[in-house]
């Protein structure tokens, strides 16, 4: 799994080559404009990260590029830009997402797994931890073969938390996942814990050992047995 | 009034009072004039009769047979009683054939020791028609003025303030984010010429201005965004690590948090800036039930979770002229309003009529002036993660569309009330 990072903001860059290293891709970095042209003509890559306001040009005009060379590469979008015409005029150049800064490492991951997923449809559209199997076209969960119903937040939850494992997510993180923008209560990591408790259940009820452990002070982490 | 009628109707007035001060001047000149020939002419016919009057065999017979004059004998008086008697008199004018004007003068003369009362006649028809010429003229070249003025009137306003016009129509649809440009209007015209340049100019300026700020904006947010970016990552690093102990953890969370709540705010004071710099103006007739129903849904869960339930009435269709981005804002942040600021089994009403939409929410009553609901960051004592930017959202949003939303607390419900 090779991944591009093309992000001016060298610290930034560093941390998500950080980041993706322990998941295991295979990460180079790109600093400006022309190093990621290069790069983008001369390797290919499974996922590029794509900031678009670069110091000597926009992300655009790589995006455009590609695009030309590589129809099916996937592109994610990551900028600080949050208008709708931005989002829409990257998605419409052919990036398959756009996530705004600041965003938490673990969206992005589930982002570039899920897009991944997506690209390579041989098969991978199946997640299996354990005795869990996650179908995310059909949307269907089994535990030990025996399927469990879901509600549609439940069931992102659940991806979320695959997409991660063995990973504390905090509950920001959760919430933003779950419900966007539209969710700045204090109340409502109240509500992903009512959540969490009923995933767990419908988890625990066929005696799987996966479950979702509390991290006290932090947050939540789904222990892959 | 308009500039040019307004200068119409003091010229007018001007030029009345001179038109009628001339005319006055006029008149007294000319009436001297006819009063002194007439002077002349009794005193000349007076010397004439004295004349004929001192001849020894004279005929008062014969002098009497002009119409004009009339000498009499008065043999019973002794002395003169009448003295340049003047007065004006109808009488009738055989030679014309009608009843005119006449100036008499009667006067007592004795001449050769015999007193005579003297008559004279002057008829009065010429002068008096000179006079009424000279009115009548005046009146016409007033007429003619007015009629002059008004086709001035006409003409200046179809021609030569039609520059001005434009420059008007021009400064009714001018729209900064829009960018109209600013078509000239070629004009001669000095005041025109520098009205023009000075809009120009200033249009000029403001957009500069407004550049900058939006250029600001933006790049406030961006900068900001990105070392927030890298914060929330290391932080996420950080909390992933073994070795935290739980005090440590703790902190971590709290640094977290900070920086969540950071990035939402400048995001939110972004959209505020972007609201007032009216960025968005894609006003589009939409129908409010499509648009609140999924926005219900939506939120349906959340209420759910809080056991909190959800009225929605809207018996009949609704149409709001409004940007549809505007529109989702302005309607989640209500629904969001009333929901965080409710309490557990609580409820919300969403009621839509044809001009208005009132939703209203259980909960806690005010804390602070119902006055001060929709400042920014005014938020209740509890809700400390809350923004306090919702509402102050709202109300921008409706100010800059013309749209009226007030708040009423009729117990036990907080009620928020838009009309359009």
């Amino acid at each position: 799994m090779k991944i591009l990072i093309v992000e001016d903001n060298r610290e930034l860059a560093e941390t998500l080559v950080h980041y993706f290293k322990q998941e295991g891709y295979l990460c180079e970095t790109a600093y400006n404009y022309q190093t990621a042209e290069e790069k983008v003509h001369l390797y290919e890559y499974d996922v590029i990260v794509l900031d678009i306001t670069l110091p000597d040009g926009s992300g655009l005009e790589i995006l455009k590029q590609l695009k030309q060379k590589r129809p099916d590469a996937g592109v994610l979008i990551i900028s600080a830009k949050d208008a709708l015409d931005d989002k829409l005029n990257g998605l419409n150049l052919g990036a398959d997402d756009y996530l705004t800064k600041p965003f938490h490492l673990a969206e992005l991951n589930a982002r570039i797994q899920s897009l991944l997923r997506r690209k390579r449809f041989n098969g991978s559209h199946e997640i299996t931890v354990g005795d869990l199997r996650l179908n995310t076209v059909t949307a269907q969960v089994l535990v030990k073969g025996q399927e469990i119903i879901l509600t549609r937040k439940e069931y992102e939850l659940l991806l979320y938390f695959l997409s991660n494992r063995n990973r504390i997510l905090n509950k920001e993180a959760i919430a933003e996942h779950l419900w966007g923008d539209n969710i700045d209560m204090a109340d409502s990591f109240d509500f992903i814990y009512t959540h969490i408790k009923n995933l767990r259940k419908k988890i625990a009820s066929h005696g799987s050992t996966n479950n979702i452990k509390s991290v006290y002070g932090m947050g939540y982490k789904f222990v892959a047995e | 009034m308009r500039l040019i009628t307004k200068t119409t109707l003091l010229y007018l007035l001007i030029t009345a009072l001179v038109i009628a001060s001339s005319g006055i001047v006029l008149y007294t000149i000319t009436n001297n004039f006819i009063e002194k020939r007439i002077r002349d002419y009794f005193l000349r016919k007076e010397e004439r009769l004295t004349g004929y009057l001192s001849n020894p065999n004279v005929d008062l017979n014969d002098i009497n047979s002009y119409k004009s004059q009339r000498v009499d004998l008065l043999p019973d008086l002794k002395t003169p009683l009448l003295k340049n008697y003047d007065r004006d008199t109808i009488l009738f004018n055989e030679m014309e054939g009608e009843r005119q004007p006449f100036r008499a003068r009667s006067l007592d003369k004795v001449v050769n020791g015999k007193l005579y009362r003297i008559s004279m006649y002057m008829a009065l028809k010429e002068s008096r028609l000179l006079l009424g010429g000279i009115i009548t003229s005046l009146f016409y070249v007033f007429l003619a003025l007015l009629a002059l003025m008004l086709l001035l009137n006409y003409l200046s306003s179809r021609y030569l303030w039609q520059p001005f016009n434009h420059t008007l129509e021009q400064i009714k649809h001018y729209s900064l984010n829009r960018g109209t440009t600013l078509a000239e209007v070629p004009t001669t015209t000095k005041e025109f010429k520098e009205l023009n340049s000075l809009f120009a100019q200033m249009t000029s300026r403001i957009e500069h201005d407004f550049r900058n700020m939006k250029e600001f904006t933006e790049n406030i947010s961006h900068e900001i965004q990105t070392p927030l970016a890298i914060i929330k990552a290391k932080v996420e690093m950080l909390q992933k690590s073994e070795k935290l102990t739980s005090e440590q953890a703790k902190t971590a969370g709290a640094i977290y948090r900070a920086t969540s709540h950071l990035s939402k705010l400048s995001r939110t004071l972004g959209l505020i800036s972007k609201i007032e710099n009216q960025e968005f103006t894609n006003h589009e007739r939409l129908e409010l039930r499509s648009f609140l129903e999924p926005l219900l849904f939506n939120f349906k869960e959340l209420a759910e979770l809080k056991q909190v339930k959800i009225d929605f009435s809207a018996p009949e269709e609704a149409y709001i002229t409004i940007d549809p981005y505007l529109l989702e804002v302005l309607l989640s942040n209500l629904v969001k309003n009333a929901l965080s600021h409710n309490h557990e089994k609580g409820e919300i009403s969403v009621r839509l009529q044809p001009q208005q939409l009132t939703i209203c929410n259980t909960g806690a009553p005010l804390d602070f002036p119902e006055c001060e609901i929709f400042d920014r960051f005014r938020r209740t004592g509890q809700n400390a993660s809350s923004l306090g930017l919702g509402l102050a959202i709202v109300k921008k949003i409706c100010s800059l569309n013309n749209l009226d939303i007030s708040y009423r607390y009729q117990e036990p419900l907080h009620c928020f009330i838009l009309k359009f």
